[in-house]
């Protein structure tokens, strides 16, 4: 007992954590003999191979990893439940540790080791042991999952790493047009995303030039399906991430072309399921990958109107955990850190395309206007629960009026969408910067930079942060700061549940709960949402990440509002997520699916693609800052952006758009 | 990964005619793999096969071997499917052979495709061995996704619908909250010519719901499936008393009942009214907050601005698991 105590006493904090989080883990890595093959997790989404889906079907050795370490579940619980409330009690035990930590403590957990998974990932480029060779058919994943993990932290690679990555991408090219799993392999979608992005994050002439367009387009071409979905390759399977790999690229490259498009939102409807979210191919579960995989497949060829908006928002808002903060990927399975983005980075889509929302959320209203009919109709089965009913008929009034209101303008949305009005800010971006560059942001811009004056994000410290937090009205540099009462209220309203430390179980929800970040404002008119921000001098200083952005967007605000702003605030709880990455999927170097996993370069690649989605999730604009208060920890831990439908670092989206539109 | 009894292939008298290609990495490639001596050789006769476009009996023979050693190597699956169409190959002997992998296989896109295109020639009469194995998986892994998309893409195509909706009760009676099955069962409802349809199915169905619910009412699963089974005609669920009483239920048993306060919500967005006093129907008091918050908001969660809060206030699932 003292020897240990002894050692306890040399750990750091970090390692304390996680001796306490996983024992199990931490001895492994401790004595630094851990088998790459097992650390490897080829459980990739995206990725091609056999190597499946996900966290999500591991239950067996779920089941193993968490009852070896708690107690059974009591008998009468299912399998289901027993999986569940372990990670939670898991990930509470985690969070009540931090807690109970120092102020200072706290801090360094929330830190971001950003040295450590550059290492990690770097030396991966470089070398894979034999264990890797499970992921043969899968090598441009390896590259985009690592350049891109660097990229989002800010990491250029050197001259030499550049060129060799370019040299092996181009040797995983097809003559016919699209890239395969290694040289000499047919071609793939998956791998032709993961090779594309990978060399849009590579970014520069040489990278951008390497890729066949002409080809590609020719191989898109042969994958599609009259159905409107895409086969994989040659002869494989269809299914949502084919429509994705597929019709990002030929964004990426600007090969969109009506063929490509044809039927495409009826093939993503029909895998939209009676829960809301969309699964692999019509019938199937609703799942967190595919999920992301069809919306954002929509988005890119702007057909979102198609899919039933609010229940997908429903769904993907009930997949994130309360107690974990991290998101499941399907209804009762368990959290895992690659879901920040596929699910974290559905609400970064949906959140810059919240007109869509609005749309088909005001069209549901007109069934409201029925209501009294309706009601008049079931009245009597009503009053048996509904007894103490007042005065209805008021009430019924007053949102009738209401409701009037919202009819008008949701017909005058839709007419407007049919007219052509923008409602994609993302891909029509670049396409309509020419068309009014007249900077409608500079106010909100110049609020918006001011924590990057002090030095920019990296060297922001800790300190700087909380003056940040203080000065609140540069979060709303145009708004209404909100009455201090509604804010109040607002919370009182919505908090169900006594606070959870009193029954000693800590959650996300309690711990990180949503900061408000001035996104307080009635529904905007939809016409007045079209948006174009678009860098002028598209590449940006790698070092100094985010800082010409400000100055480099310029959108339009239509006529009807003056708002310049277009995001709304995150409608989900980002802080949360951040919590869940930073604190339960750090690994000591690389990060990974829950506590007790190993990181990998796949948990790598989407954790960080998550944390910096729910970041900027906070931002008032595309492509801006989010404040200081939006950062979970030091301010330092800001990732760089990522597009949010093809996931590649944001500046160098636009250098490849503008590359391949010139 | 190693075989003691394996012949490397330049001692094998009858490959002594191939030249074996070794991969085109370049000089100096990234994500370098060390691969083992045995993983290399095999692989570089696989690519010398390849590129004669061999399609003969050793060539399946290789194929084989390379699918033991990396089975997500999609091009060797697609080059077998190729090579067991010339050779006019039996396809029960191919069943055979995926018998033979499957363990590892479970969560392999390539093996399920070559399933599905077995199943396809064999037709008809490989539905009822297709159900049994997928039954077979579900027995370690009764959420595996490949397994289910296999398994509906059978009964699409070869049949043997009867029996379905009894197995998703069954696992359902052993998992209530595999929410899998319910996806399944909703398939089956849905999709099940013999059934009739949705509507045909409504009553039985709600009543099956309600009753998993009230059985564990934090379970979200049942709680979706109802919503689904109204999914199109939310209308005609304002007019089910039983549904809207197992929210009221739910709600004076626990305030915080998230899945009871968003369907209730949602009802109220379709049009329920319970006027200024509805809160009264609800003994605790957080829950009519929120009812009447979402009366205040005119048309309870869905407004942009009260989505935001209504998002906020429930997003997390499983209250109920807490204490």
């Amino acid at each position: 007992m003292g020897v240990i105590d002894e050692h306890w006493l040399k750990f750091t904090r970090r390692e304390q954590f996680f001796w306490i989080v996983s024992p199990a883990e931490y001895l492994e890595n401790r004595a630094g003999g851990r088998n790459q093959c097992l650390s490897l997790d080829p459980n990739s989404f995206l990725a091609v191979a056999s190597v499946p889906i996900m966290l999500s079907t591991h239950c067996s050795a779920e089941q193993s990893f968490l009852c070896s370490n708690m107690e059974e579940g009591s008998s009468s619980s299912t399998l289901s439940q027993r999986l569940l409330s372990d990670l939670e009690r898991v990930v509470s035990s985690a969070y009540e540790q931090f807690d109970s930590a120092k102020i200072k403590e706290r801090y360094e957990l929330l830190t971001l080791s950003s040295h450590h998974h550059e290492t990690y990932v770097i030396r991966g480029l470089r070398r894979l042991s034999s264990g890797f060779y499970v992921l043969d058919s899968s090598r441009p994943w390896l590259c985009y999952w690592i350049l891109h993990s660097l990229a989002l932290l800010r990491r250029s690679v050197d001259d030499v790493l550049y060129n060799r990555s370019i040299a092996f991408l181009k040797r995983c090219q097809d003559p016919q047009g699209g890239y395969g799993g290694g040289p000499g392999q047919m071609p793939h979608l998956a791998t032709t995303y993961a090779a594309v992005c990978a060399l849009v994050t590579l970014g520069g002439e040489k990278a951008l030039a390497s890729i066949d367009r002409d080809k590609t387009l020719q191989f898109l071409l042969r994958m599609k399906d009259p159905c409107g979905g895409f086969r994989v390759h040659d002869d494989g399977e269809m299914d949502m991430r084919g429509s994705y790999t597929a019709l990002a690229v030929a964004h990426m490259l600007d090969i969109m072309i009506p063929e490509l498009v044809e039927n495409v939102g009826e093939y993503v409807r029909s895998c939209q399921t009676y829960e809301g979210g969309i699964g692999g191919e019509p019938g199937a579960e609703a799942h967190g990958g595919y999920t992301f995989c069809g919306l954002a497949a929509l988005a890119l060829v702007n057909q979102l109107h198609v899919l039933d908006l609010p229940a997908l928002v429903n769904w993907v808002a009930f997949r994130q955990g309360r107690v974990e903060g991290g998101f499941q990927g399907r209804t009762n399975k368990l959290v895992d850190g690659c879901y920040s983005f596929w699910q974290g980075g559905c609400f970064q889509v949906l959140q810059q395309y919240m007109p869509h929302l609005w749309v088909q959320q005001n069209a549901s209203m007109p069934g409201l206007s029925k209501t009294c009919d309706v009601f008049e109709g079931s009245k009597s089965g009503f009053e048996a629960t509904d007894s103490a009913m007042e005065d209805p008929e008021e009430k019924s009034e007053e949102e009738s009026a209401r409701r009037a209101e919202d009819m008008s303008s949701s017909r005058t949305t839709d007419s407007r969408s049919n007219s052509g009005v923008d409602l994609n800010p993302l891909t029509e971006a670049l396409d309509s910067k020419q068309s009014d560059s007249k900077s409608a942001v500079e106010d909100g811009a110049a609020g918006d930079s001011a924590p990057f004056a002090a030095g920019g994000p990296s060297s922001t410290t800790a300190a700087e942060k909380t003056v940040g937090e203080e000065k609140e009205e540069f979060l709303t540099p145009t708004e209404q700061v909100p009455a201090a009462e509604e804010l109040g209220s607002d919370d009182e309203v919505f908090e169900f549940t006594g606070p959870v430390m009193k029954t000693g179980f800590y959650s996300a929800d309690k711990l990180f709960p949503m900061v408000e970040i001035g996104f307080h404002r009635e529904p905007q008119h939809v016409a007045c949402v079209e948006v174009c921000e678009a860098p002028q001098g598209a590449v940006q200083d790698p070092g100094t990440g985010v800082s010409g952005a400000s100055g480099n967007s310029s959108r339009s605000t239509g006529e009807v509002d003056s708002v310049d702003e277009f995001l709304y605030g995150p409608i989900f709880n980002s802080q949360a997520l951040q919590a869940y990455i930073l604190l339960c999927c750090q690994d000591i170097a690389g990060l990974r699916d829950k506590p007790g996993k190993s990181a990998d370069f796949y948990h790598t690649c989407y954790c960080l693609s998550g944390l910096s989605a729910a970041q900027y999730s906070t931002a008032h604009r595309v492509d801006g800052p989010p404040p200081p208060s939006g950062v979970l920890g030091p301010y330092s831990n800001l990732l760089e952006a990522t597009h949010a439908l093809c996931n590649v670092r944001l500046d160098r989206y636009y250098e490849a758009r503008s590359f391949f539109q010139r | 990964m190693t075989n003691d009894n394996w012949v490397p292939f330049n001692e094998r008298p009858d490959w002594d005619d191939i030249e074996p290609v070794p991969q085109d990495d370049g000089p100096h490639p990234v994500v370098p793999i060390s691969y083992t001596e045995h993983f290399r050789e095999v692989m570089d006769y696989f690519r010398a096969i390849l590129a004669k476009d061999e399609r003969s009996l050793r060539a399946l023979q290789l194929t084989a071997e390379v699918i033991s050693l990396n089975s997500a190597n999609y091009t060797v699956w697609h080059f077998r499917r190729l090579v067991l169409e010339a050779l006019d190959y039996d396809l029960e002997e191919e069943s055979i052979f995926l018998e033979t992998i499957a363990e590892m296989n479970y969560k392999n896109y390539q093996f399920w495709q070559h399933r599905r295109w077995v199943a396809q020639k064999r037709a008809s009469v490989a539905a009822p061995d297709e159900l049994k194995y997928t039954e077979v998986v579900f027995n370690d892994d009764s959420k595996n996704y490949h397994a289910w998309s296999h398994r509906q893409w059978v009964l699409l195509n070869l049949g043997g619908w009867e029996g379905e909706l009894e197995y998703c009760s069954k696992l359902l009676s052993q998992d209530i909250y595999n929410n899998s099955a319910w996806n399944q069962r909703y398939f089956v409802i849905t999709k099940d010519p013999s059934r009739g349809g949705l509507q045909a199915m409504l009553e039985s169905e709600v009543q099956y719901t309600l009753l998993a619910i009230r059985q564990a009412p934090s379970n979200e699963s049942p709680w979706r499936y109802l919503r689904g089974l109204f999914k199109d005609d939310k209308l005609n669920l304002l007019t089910r008393n039983d549904v809207i009483t197992v929210c009221l239920e739910q709600l004076a048993e626990e305030e915080s009942s998230v899945h009871a306060l968003n369907l209730l919500l949602d009802l109220m967005a379709s049009g329920l009214v319970t006027g200024r006093g509805g809160e009264q129907c609800f003994r605790k008091p957080e829950g009519c907050k929120v009812i009447s918050e979402g009366l205040n908001q005119g048309a309870a969660s869905v407004t942009p601005q009260s989505h935001k809060r209504y998002v906020k206030g429930f997003y997390g699932r499983r209250c109920m698991n807490v204490d």
